[in-house]
């Protein structure tokens, strides 16, 4: 049976062909001009929450990112301090030692004309600071890992003027750095035990990078420095050959503070290789997440760009068959 | 005498002719008024005593087709259900967010959990541990909106099947009014086809908010009755009665009677739901039902099941050691401790802890040190920042309230969560889109059957004027005999 077509039903079913082309046209033409699906919802339904994971993971693998380099340019700090403390105790330590072993009381005394300012340095070196936070100080990062070199020289004098002999001398000084929670501890380090914030990692929790600065080599190296400076200064009220036995001893000191910079470093380098790996680790994540974010919802633009035109070519098609239909009227024919 | 016989015969003719052209006139004045059912004179002949005497017009009928009808009906009560339902899923999925945005709730998690990264790294920068402020009040916020925004959409619909109630009682006044003046008509032996016309638009028009089946009644009259079979206008209207509740809040349900379903004549009216592509009742009013007594109340216990997780896992003890029990942590349930079992709601009420707010007497530095911390500690502090981290991601079962039975992190939930969304709006959606080309192509059926196609009308035209002009030349004719014979 031959269905005849009204005239509303007709003109409506134009129309809302015509209005379906023209939104696929506008979606495809959006599509184009950003590159992406332009809406995820109907593109992927459910699947949005596995697109919602990959942006999740890029984003915290750049946080991350951004707190390795941090943490590799803090990492390099400490080596280059290291690397100067290690080579002044080493270089004063030997001086000191073979000196005091020679009896040669010129060297040694050029040894103790340049420990105060050495020791300036040391103490400076272990105050070091990164972008305004602490290296040595554990969580305290907002103060000095230790105390102004004068406050322990003040405190090392005090120390010496009351020593009867070498040995007494060594075991006095001994006491004062040494001790758990003793003077050292108490009055001249002023970090904090817990640890600085360090390079984070892909699992949580996050790697240490600067070891602290009452470290046991650290605290030999100020110990033999502390000590020459303070016989240089005449503090030390003993014969002078024990005066040079303590500086032999000061020498000691000096390199086995040298032997433990050189684990520190070579336990830091351990932990630069280990940042170097979680970096490398996070950049290869964020390619592999990029590469699946724009395959889930990126567009080829020349399929897209031939949907689009043969869209087009339909819309046009559908126009001049209305205009043409519409020219097919009876009324025309009868007036 | 036959003369005479032939002129009043051709006189009928004309006047036939003239209603035929009145009827073909209508149709066309009406060719684009959508409803309306394309008219038929009938033509019959006139017989008296056995010999032919003229034409009359029998009556007017109606073109059309009673299955193409019923079955249109159908399909629109169906269509507009589903479309109801489209769009609530739609709106519940665009409340977390669209994706093409760039801000959804996934992004605002995201950015929190980035920032809590990012303050670990600096942990004595007041910078990062402002953005880390921000971050968090973006996720609070966020879980507001959607909740404001669910609160909405049950209000909405509250409102509106309030005025669905109101337009369908006055269509089935309309409707037993007119069945009294049809009556009245064909007992007159007057014509009826427009009337009854009018009656069928107004059954279309409660059809698609109420699915509804029609007997005919004795003359020309029509009962009107639910598909569940309640009668709806069988002589008088029944009435409709519905109490709109204004403001709705997440605590009130239909089981608590602070919210009113549909009576009819005083008793409540079932609206039970048919099998279908989506489930759910047919026509407007059950879908409205439906959106404000079930989607969306199941949609609100989803979010605040998400939001209960994300304040349980910050508050314990072993992630801020500042905390002692019963203390509320980062996040808050408006200022106070998560409570077990909690109040509907919950996802309205959660808030960033003031005690880390400076613009409401908090201190920054509780991010880093503790919600509870008097001063501030350690510059260098990362313990608390890492150990919130590590909940956040700490893989769990999922809360009961979320139908989810993956475990997974906080943010594993939200996304889970926001993919069911899409998955229903996207579904509901295709479903809806469905139904519509298919109702489409019914009511194309339908107006086909009845509609006006003009080229047939004026072919028709044609016809009627040759005839009428047959009819003047015939009585013209009879005349000049009657002269003839006059003359004699």
């Amino acid at each position: 049976m031959d269905m005849s077509l009204p005239d509303l039903a007709q003109s409506l079913r134009q129309v809302a062909r015509a209005q379906s082309l023209r939104s696929s046209l506008d979606a495809s033409g959006t599509a184009l001009t950003t590159g992406v699906v332009p809406d995820a919802r109907a593109a992927f339904g459910g699947r949005t929450a596995e697109l919602a994971a990959i942006d999740r993971g890029l984003s915290l693998a750049q946080s991350r990112e951004a707190g390795l380099s941090q943490a590799a340019v803090r990492a390099t700090y400490v080596q280059t301090n290291l690397d100067s403390l290690q080579s002044l105790a080493g270089t004063k330590g030997l001086q000191a030692l073979s000196a005091s072993g020679a009896g040669d009381l010129v060297s040694l005394g050029s040894f103790t004309a340049e420990a105060r300012s050495d020791l300036d340095i040391a103490m400076s070196k272990l105050r070091g600071q990164f972008a305004g936070e602490s290296l040595f100080a554990g969580a305290a990062t907002d103060t000095p890992a230790l105390a102004p070199s004068e406050d322990l020289m003040v405190a090392v004098r005090t120390e010496l003027a009351l020593a009867i002999d070498q040995a007494d001398a060594v075991t006095r000084l001994d006491a004062f750095f040494e001790t758990p929670g003793g003077p050292f501890e108490t009055l001249i380090w002023q970090g904090d035990d817990a640890p600085a914030p360090g390079a984070p990692l892909d699992e949580g929790g996050q790697i240490d990078v600067a070891p602290l600065a009452k470290d046991q080599a650290f605290r030999d190296i100020l110990k033999g420095l502390s000590l020459a400076a303070a016989i240089d200064e005449g503090a030390v009220s003993l014969p002078q050959n024990e005066q040079t036995a303590l500086l032999g001893q000061a020498g000691s000191w000096l390199l086995g503070g040298e032997k433990g910079v050189i684990d520190l470093k070579s336990e830091l380098g351990t932990v630069e290789q280990r940042i170097a790996d979680a970096q490398s680790f996070e950049t290869a994540q964020i390619a592999a997440l990029q590469t699946a974010r724009t395959e889930m919802i990126g567009v080829d633009t020349y399929e897209e760009a031939s949907r689009f035109a043969a869209l087009e070519a339909q819309l046009d098609a559908l126009y001049t068959v209305t205009a043409r239909l519409s020219a097919l009227n009876f009324t025309r024919y009868i007036s | 005498m036959s003369i005479s016989t032939a002129l009043a015969n051709a006189t009928s003719g004309l006047m036939v002719s003239s209603r035929l052209a009145e009827v073909v006139s209508n149709n066309v004045a009406n060719a684009l008024t959508p409803g309306y059912t394309r008219q038929t004179a009938d033509v019959g002949s006139v017989v008296v005593n056995g010999r032919g005497a003229g034409a009359q017009v029998v009556g007017v009928s109606l073109a059309g087709d009673a299955a193409l009808v019923a079955a249109s009906r159908r399909g629109a009560a169906q269509s507009a259900a589903l479309a109801q339902e489209a769009a609530t899923a739609t709106a519940l999925a665009d409340a977390f967010g669209r994706y093409e945005g760039g801000d959804t709730l996934n992004t605002r998690v995201t950015a929190f959990e980035a920032a809590l990264v990012e303050t670990a790294n600096t942990p004595s920068s007041t910078a990062a541990q402002s953005d880390l402020l921000t971050a968090a009040q973006g996720v609070t916020d966020m879980l507001n909106q959607i909740s404001t925004e669910n609160r909405r959409l049950r209000m909405d619909a509250d409102a509106e099947i309030a005025s669905q109630v109101g337009e369908i009682n006055a269509a089935l006044k309309e409707i037993s009014s007119l069945n009294r003046e049809i009556q009245m008509r064909a007992a007159r032996g007057g014509e009826t086809a427009s009337l009854q016309d009018l009656r069928d638009s107004l059954v279309d028009d409660v059809s698609s908010r109420l699915p509804v089946r029609t007997q005919p009644r004795s003359d020309g009259q029509i009962a009107v009755y639910t598909a569940q079979g309640q009668p709806l206008v069988d002589g008088p209207a029944a009435e409709l009665g519905f109490a709109p509740a204004g403001v709705i809040t997440p605590d009130m349900t239909l089981a608590s009677g602070a919210v009113s379903g549909v009576t009819l004549n005083g008793q409540p009216m079932a609206l039970a739901p048919t099998p279908g592509l989506a489930g759910g009742g047919e026509g407007t009013l059950a879908a409205l039902l439906k959106t404000r007594d079930e989607t969306v109340p199941q949609a609100d216990a989803q979010l605040d099941a998400l939001a209960a997780d994300l304040i349980g896992r910050l508050q314990s003890s072993t992630v801020d050691s500042t905390l002692a029990p019963g203390d509320p942590g980062l996040f808050t349930d408006g200022g106070a401790a998560l409570a077990s079992p909690y109040t509907p709601g919950l996802a309205g009420r959660i808030t960033v802890n003031t005690a880390v707010d400076p613009a409401q007497g908090g201190e920054l530095y509780r991010l880093r040190d503790g919600i509870n911390a008097i001063q501030p500690g350690l510059a260098g502090d990362t313990s608390l920042l890492t150990a919130q981290s590590v909940a956040l991601s700490a893989t769990t079962a999922p809360p009961a309230g979320l139908n989810l039975s993956t475990q997974s992190g906080f943010a594993g939930f939200v996304a889970e969560l926001t993919g069911m969304r899409d998955a229903s709006a996207s579904q509901a959606e295709q479903a809806a889109t469905r139904s519509a080309a298919t109702q489409d192509i019914l009511e194309q059926d339908r107006a086909s059957a009845s509609g006006v196609d003009t080229d047939a009308e004026l072919q028709a035209l044609l016809a009627i004027e040759q005839a009428y002009a047959a009819n003047a030349r015939v009585i013209s004719v009879a005349d000049n005999l009657l002269q003839t014979v006059l003359e004699i």
